[in-house]
């Protein structure tokens, strides 16, 4: 409490709003809009099915695979930003071939910070989905084909719906998380204001050379965690009920 | 007096196989999992009830799931209708979704996020029905089933015999050619369990197909089913008509559902040999019986530790009035309400039950006499023994 304590009460109430609208802030928070999302969808559309393999798949080396997709929850984020900087670097393992053929490079991009979120964030979305996989089991999924039911229709109206939950829940966790990151895009996407300098990267910056700037953006930060963790709790105290 | 029974008809257990039971459904169900092997002959004609019982890990809910599909055989045959639905010596199988099976799971599973109509149109919706038809016959079943003013409710706001009905209507609704009830009365309290075995009776005399009925309860047996299969041990151990495997059962878990002795033995010249016990069994050929007495047809007397501790020796047979009798020891004794239970040490082991002003004064290690009075034991032969396997 106490260190939120100082934030609050260093915070220039009067000059708030002119100090969001400074370019730097405001392309900081542009970018710290558009890339927890850019990296949720991301997790999303890679991590839901790697999920569920793990819930449901059976093949060999199934606990090895759950330890590689959470290691990035125990990993430095800068050994992580290096990591992928030397995958999908110009001169990385995937990265090489992609800027021969396409002239595509990801480093120092926005797309680039998505990435270096989504690797350190993924493993929360799986995590969360995967338990809410389990949990839920096959019992109405069965129920479900012995009513005749084809394997779309068991999809569409019984596991999305019963996964609606623990994807949410999921997709909140991984944005929070991207949301906050720094050194995992820093190493990999660099500090380039407008295009890859987020909220996170902005406050470390500023606060060398603008305090001013760098408690504003930590007053939204906090303020948009606040409101998230307000909302997950509000959504699990009517699920109990 | 003995009485004996005659195998109880042609089809036993064990042989039954659908292609034979002439277009009826029938199944040769084989299946291994881990220890575990289930390997059981079952016909259902259509119209009837066929209850499978037995102790838990019997295999009966294994031998519904492999009706429903979503176990698959490793060997057997299911056939239903004339359409082979798993046989894994052809390769033949049909996904649970293309069978005309309908199955109410003993926790009813009704999808949580779907209204009660939506729940029971959802296989009709699947067997293509359209939205407004589905609605209609879904209604037309709550109707039917007594709920017609929850069609909109949510399942969790059911109580436990509303859910089951549910469960019922949605399994029935899309018109299947085989229904299996998997322990429709687990999830219920004792007291609504009466009513509503009286109500799925009712249901169930309407129904054309052919149902499998999976419980470990006698009574449940007794009042849907009219046959029986004992599964015990992944096997076929007994089957026949309710009443006959209910009343000379020849399994000890229907003995001791149904609260009698059981003893197993041998006819050898009109008399059958259950241990120490010697019993007149004139009408039955030589080879393995089985016998049954009911514990109130027992009677039982204190010995004094004077009286001489041969007394019924030679053990056994007498053919006069006194009935057959042996000196024994009181094991346990068990209060229930109206009587005691009083559990023999000897071998074979008999259960007596006694007034309780009588049982109480009995305490384990108590000497007794026990007699079985002509008539109240039943011989029969033992035909599971007869056809091994």
């Amino acid at each position: 409490m106490l260190p939120l304590a100082g934030l609050l009460a260093n915070v220039p109430w009067t000059d708030i709003s002119a100090q969001l609208r400074t370019p730097d802030v405001r392309n900081a928070l542009y970018l710290s809009l558009i890339c927890p999302v850019g990296a949720t969808l991301l997790s999303i559309a890679l991590g839901v099915r790697l999920a569920w393999l793990l819930a449901r798949g059976r093949f060999p080396g199934r606990g090895l695979v759950r330890g590689l997709v959470t290691l990035p929850m125990v990993l430095p984020p800068v050994v992580g930003g290096v990591a992928l900087l030397y995958a999908f670097g110009r001169g990385g393992l995937v990265g090489r071939w992609g800027y021969r053929e396409f002239g595509i490079s990801l480093p120092y991009t926005t797309f680039g910070v998505m990435v270096a979120s989504a690797f350190v964030s993924m493993p929360f979305l799986i995590m969360t989905v995967e338990a809410g996989i389990v949990q839920t089991g096959v019992r109405f999924e069965e129920a479900a084909e012995t009513l005749g039911a084809g394997r779309l229709m068991v999809l569409r109206r019984i596991t999305l719906p019963m996964l609606g939950p623990s994807l949410m829940a999921g997709a909140t966790l991984c944005w929070a998380r991207a949301l906050g990151e720094l050194g995992a895009t820093l190493t990999f996407a660099g500090n380039l204001s407008g295009t890859t300098q987020t909220t996170p990267l902005a406050v470390f910056i500023a606060l060398q050379t603008k305090p001013q700037d760098a408690v504003v953006l930590s007053l939204v930060l906090f303020v948009v965690s606040l409101a998230v963790l307000l909302v997950l709790r509000g959504r699990r105290m009517v699920g109990h009920q | 007096m003995t009485a004996e029974r005659d195998g109880r008809n042609g089809r036993d257990g064990g042989g039954s196989d659908g292609s034979a039971a002439g277009g009826e459904p029938g199944a040769r169900l084989g299946v291994s999992r881990d220890a575990f092997t289930l390997d059981a002959g079952l016909a259902v004609a259509p119209g009837t009830v066929v209850a499978v019982v037995g102790p838990n890990g019997a295999g009966k809910s294994t031998a519904l799931r492999c009706l429903a599909g979503l176990t698959r055989l490793r060997a057997g045959r299911i056939e239903l209708r004339g359409t082979v639905l798993d046989d894994p010596s052809t390769g033949a199988f049909i996904a649970p979704a293309q069978r005309c099976v309908g199955v109410m799971f003993q926790d009813y599973r009704l999808f949580p996020r779907l209204s009660v109509l939506d729940n029971v149109a959802f296989g009709l919706r699947a067997w293509g029905q359209r939205r407004r038809a589905a609605a209609d016959t879904a209604a037309a079943w709550l109707e039917r089933v007594g709920l017609g003013g929850y069609a909109d409710a949510r399942p969790e706001t059911l109580s436990g015999g509303q859910a089951q009905r549910v469960a019922l209507a949605r399994a029935l609704a899309p018109r299947p050619e085989l229904l299996l009830l998997d322990e429709p009365f687990a999830a219920l309290d004792a007291e609504s369990r009466l009513d509503l075995r009286d109500d799925l009776a009712d249901h169930l005399s309407s129904y054309p197909g052919c149902t499998v009925l999976v419980t470990h309860d006698p009574n449940d047996a007794l009042a849907l089913a009219s046959r029986i299969a004992v599964l015990d041990g992944g096997r076929v151990v007994d089957e026949g008509p309710t009443a006959d495997v209910v009343a000379s059962p020849r399994s000890r878990f229907v003995a001791r559902l149904v609260g009698t002795n059981l003893v197993t033995g041998q006819v050898v010249g009109g008399v059958a040999h259950f241990g120490d016990l010697r019993v007149p069994a004139s009408a039955c050929a030589d080879g393995p019986v089985l016998g049954t007495v009911a514990p109130a047809a027992l009677q039982l007397s204190v010995t004094g530790p004077d009286d001489p501790p041969g007394l019924s020796d030679p053990p056994g047979l007498n053919s006069g009035t006194g009935g057959v009798c042996r000196t024994d020891r009181v094991r346990r004794v068990v209060l229930y309400p109206g009587f005691v239970r009083v559990h023999l040490a000897g071998e074979p082991a008999l259960m007596a039950d006694v007034p309780i002003h009588r049982g109480l004064a009995l305490v384990p290690g108590t000497p007794l006499r026990v007699t079985i009075p002509p008539g109240a034991m039943v011989v029969y032969p033992d035909s599971a023994a007869r056809h091994p396997g």
